[in-house]
């Protein structure tokens, strides 16, 4: 090469190399502005998803400690006046936590024996499974397998012999959907079948039998009332009867059930025409459109506690020992049991910290989307800029500068557009939550995780454009310096 | 190797070297099926310092040429020796730093990067060269006050007349010092005083510095100034002839 005279020049650094592109994308930021948004956008619907699943995942777990509290009063009135159906206690006794008072007093209402009930308890989780499976296909498909037959039913229409053959058979011809465990397991869950059927029989009618002694018990009162003496009288006799309620579940109990009796109590008042009307005229609304809503919005302040309470006594009305303080008390749980029952659904769904698998697929598939969409940007500008890079080869540029060149701007634009999306996603997703569950996200507001999500964007930003970037950049790399001469 | 012995002998007896060697350059494309023969074999020595113009109808296998000799494409069959070095033996990254430092191109269409200024238009060559920010810059400046633009090296190229560009271009090209300066055109898009300007700095240029300028042209000002023509048709070296052998011939020559 020396004899040439062409001497080994020292490659352009990456710093000039980016200094470069620095000073390309600022002349250029219009265009860029299309590979920008795509990205921010595709960060916002990732980071959109992570945030919302984050709080609901936080809310879920830190209502999930309160509701099982707040909300004893309620399970309680449901367990003391109805059996279920055979189908929900089989349900009940598959997902319920060993521990579960529930559990060993179906137990001894049922009349069953340990190792009886452990086995039940077994074939209950497979029963659930293949139920839920049943409950998951599509109707039609359905039709053909079953019939008509639904929850357990379809385990006793299965237990005759031409039913399952027909099954088995219609089931092998398709393709498209596939039990949860080998039919085989579900044949020998049928054969199974009368006799978990019996057990849940007798446990219904266990419970049933307990519920109807107590109700005759109770005559006119009302089940509410009584759980407010639960830890009284009431507890020994529901105890007699077979129900299992330990001292501090009763307390809690009790204390919720006298709010829900001093609720029930108020909201009566309205039943009388006179206090009605007096409350539309204070609220100027019409008597009709008065409900408890409306009441307990009006006594959620406490001057206006103070005038219903007032109104009441001018009426001869007035509650013996219910002041204003223990009506805003009152008010305030009503709001709180409202934004629990919103925060347990959110928890029934999509509460986990990482996406489920719909939503990760639908992110998967929005990053490919993007990605394709951030190669044709990028494609297009090095097709755009087809001159100036054949001109630059011919100043002396190495296929390496060139393709640098593209994927430094490609990330760039990556970091910029990952930061704006995540902040994107994440203001809708916090107003989305903010929306939906009020103030109850104030104390579940799960920080560490959130800030994390948000450098995980700049990251995912530029590498997503990078990637994107290889095929554009590669084809400007090779490009030959030719063009440069051709004349458009 | 005689015939590089022979090659290095001046026909002028001036003692000048040869700087660009053609042996049987042929190029072919092959478009929709259809092979096309740009150069059919073209043999041709340039010395260094001359002014050589290739002139040729279009289509004629001209910018071929250009591309050939600048080591910008590779040929089908012969070879090309620029500075005796054989260009299709290079890699591609030993014929990027050829590009960088021993050819200058000059473009019809001028081919300034839109978003740089003056001075970083001329300075790219030199920081692909490796040459540092200062003497750069420095180099830079003198090249625009050679070109007549020193004082609009802020200036980028849009607020620019064509005329300028054109400038820009030259002043980028001569960054690394080329011995060589390939011009495709170079007053094609220019009138006739502002194309008389480019050429001044290009003889200019010729005579001062003793840069090898290689020109295709239509332009008949071209003529007056370069020391040897080379007709170039059908993919063929038709006629090299030097300036004072043409001179007689021009009205015909510019007629066809």
């Amino acid at each position: 090469m020396a004899a040439s005279g062409i001497r080994r020049q020292s490659s352009l650094s990456v710093t000039r190399t980016f200094r470069l592109t620095l000073k390309s994308l600022r002349q250029r930021l219009s265009r860029s502005l299309v590979t920008l948004m795509i990205i921010s956008v595709a960060v916002a619907f990732l980071m959109n998803t992570v945030t919302e699943s984050l709080i609901k995942g936080r809310l879920a777990e830190v209502t999930a400690r309160r509701t099982t509290h707040a909300r004893l009063a309620r399970t309680w009135m449901v367990r003391l006046t109805t059996a279920g159906t055979d189908t929900e206690i089989l349900r009940h006794i598959a997902s319920a936590d060993p521990a579960d008072s529930w559990v060993a007093e179906s137990q001894a209402m049922g009349e069953l024996d340990d190792p009886s009930m452990e086995q039940y308890r077994e074939r209950a989780v497979v029963a659930v499974r293949f139920l839920d499976w049943f409950a998951g296909i599509d109707s039609g498909q359905r039709r053909r397998l079953v019939q008509s037959a639904e929850d357990i039913a379809v385990f006793d229409w299965l237990d005759r012999e031409e039913n399952w053959n027909r099954f088995v058979r219609r089931l092998g011809a398709m393709r498209s959907t596939r039990p949860p465990m080998a039919v085989d397991r579900l044949g020998l869950l049928v054969e199974q079948w009368p006799q978990i059927k019996r057990k849940t029989q007798s446990i219904r009618v266990g419970r049933e039998r307990a519920i109807s002694i107590l109700s005759d018990s109770l005559g006119d009162r009302r089940p509410v009332h009584a759980l407010a003496e639960v830890q009284e009288d009431f507890g020994d006799k529901i105890r007699e009867l077979g129900f299992l309620i330990d001292a501090s579940t009763a307390a809690h109990v009790a204390a919720q059930a006298r709010v829900l009796v001093r609720m029930d109590r108020v909201e009566q008042m309205l039943n009388t025409p006179s206090v009605r009307r007096a409350v539309a005229a204070h609220t100027d609304r019409l008597p009709q459109e008065i409900d408890h809503g409306v009441l307990w919005r009006l006594l959620s302040d406490r001057g206006q506690a103070g005038w219903f309470l007032s109104m009441l006594h001018d009426r001869g009305l007035a509650p013996a020992g219910l002041d204003a303080g223990q009506i805003l008390e009152i008010s305030a749980a009503r709001r709180e049991e409202a934004v629990l029952t919103n925060a347990a659904q959110a928890g029934l769904w999509g509460g986990q910290a990482i996406p489920n698998r719909r939503m990760g697929w639908l992110v998967g598939v929005s990053m490919i989307v993007c990605g394709v969409g951030i190669a044709n940007a990028m494609l297009m500008s090095v097709t755009q800029r087809l001159r100036e890079i054949a001109t630059l080869k011919c100043l002396g540029a190495l296929d390496a500068f060139v393709g640098l060149m593209f994927i430094f701007e490609a990330c760039l634009l990556g970091i910029v557009g990952g930061f704006a999306g995540a902040l994107l996603g994440l203001t809708i997703g916090a107003g989305r939550m903010a929306v939906q569950f009020r103030g109850a996200i104030l104390g579940a507001w799960p920080w560490g995780e959130l800030l994390a999500a948000v450098l995980a964007a700049l990251v995912i930003g530029p590498l997503l454009a990078g990637v994107a970037t290889i095929f554009p950049a590669l084809k400007a790399a090779r490009m030959s310096p030719v063009e440069a001469v051709r004349i458009e | 190797m005689s015939a590089v012995a022979d090659s290095r002998r001046s026909d002028r007896g001036d003692g000048r070297r040869v700087i660009i060697r053609t042996l049987g350059l042929q190029k072919q494309y092959v478009k929709k099926g259809n092979v096309i023969e740009a150069l059919r074999g073209v043999d041709v020595h340039i010395y260094t310092g001359e002014f050589v113009s290739v002139m040729g109808p279009s289509g004629s296998g001209k910018t071929t040429f250009f591309n050939m000799i600048g080591g910008l494409d590779r040929p089908s069959r012969g070879r090309v020796f620029i500075d005796e070095v054989d260009v299709a033996q290079l890699t591609a990254i030993e014929l990027a730093f050829l590009r960088c430092g021993k050819i200058g191109y000059i473009f019809q269409s001028y081919n300034l990067i839109t978003y740089m200024t003056a001075l970083e238009n001329v300075t790219t060559p030199m920081r692909f060269a490796g040459v540092s920010n200062d003497e750069a810059r420095k180099r830079g400046m003198e090249l625009l006050d050679l070109v007549g633009l020193g004082d609009r090296w802020r200036h980028r190229p849009l607020e620019m007349s064509g005329g300028q560009q054109q400038r820009v271009a030259i002043a980028r090209a001569m960054g690394n010092r080329p011995d060589i300066l390939l011009c495709d055109e170079p007053t094609g898009n220019l009138d006739l005083d502002t194309g008389r300007d480019i050429l001044k700095i290009l003889q200019r240029l010729n005579r001062e510095r003793g840069v090898t300028i290689i020109c295709a042209t239509h332009d008949m000002e071209m003529v007056d100034i370069c020391d040897r023509l080379l007709w170039i048709r059908d993919g063929r070296a038709e006629r090299i002839a030097r300036r004072d052998e043409i001179q007689l011939e021009v009205g015909k020559v510019g007629l066809r």
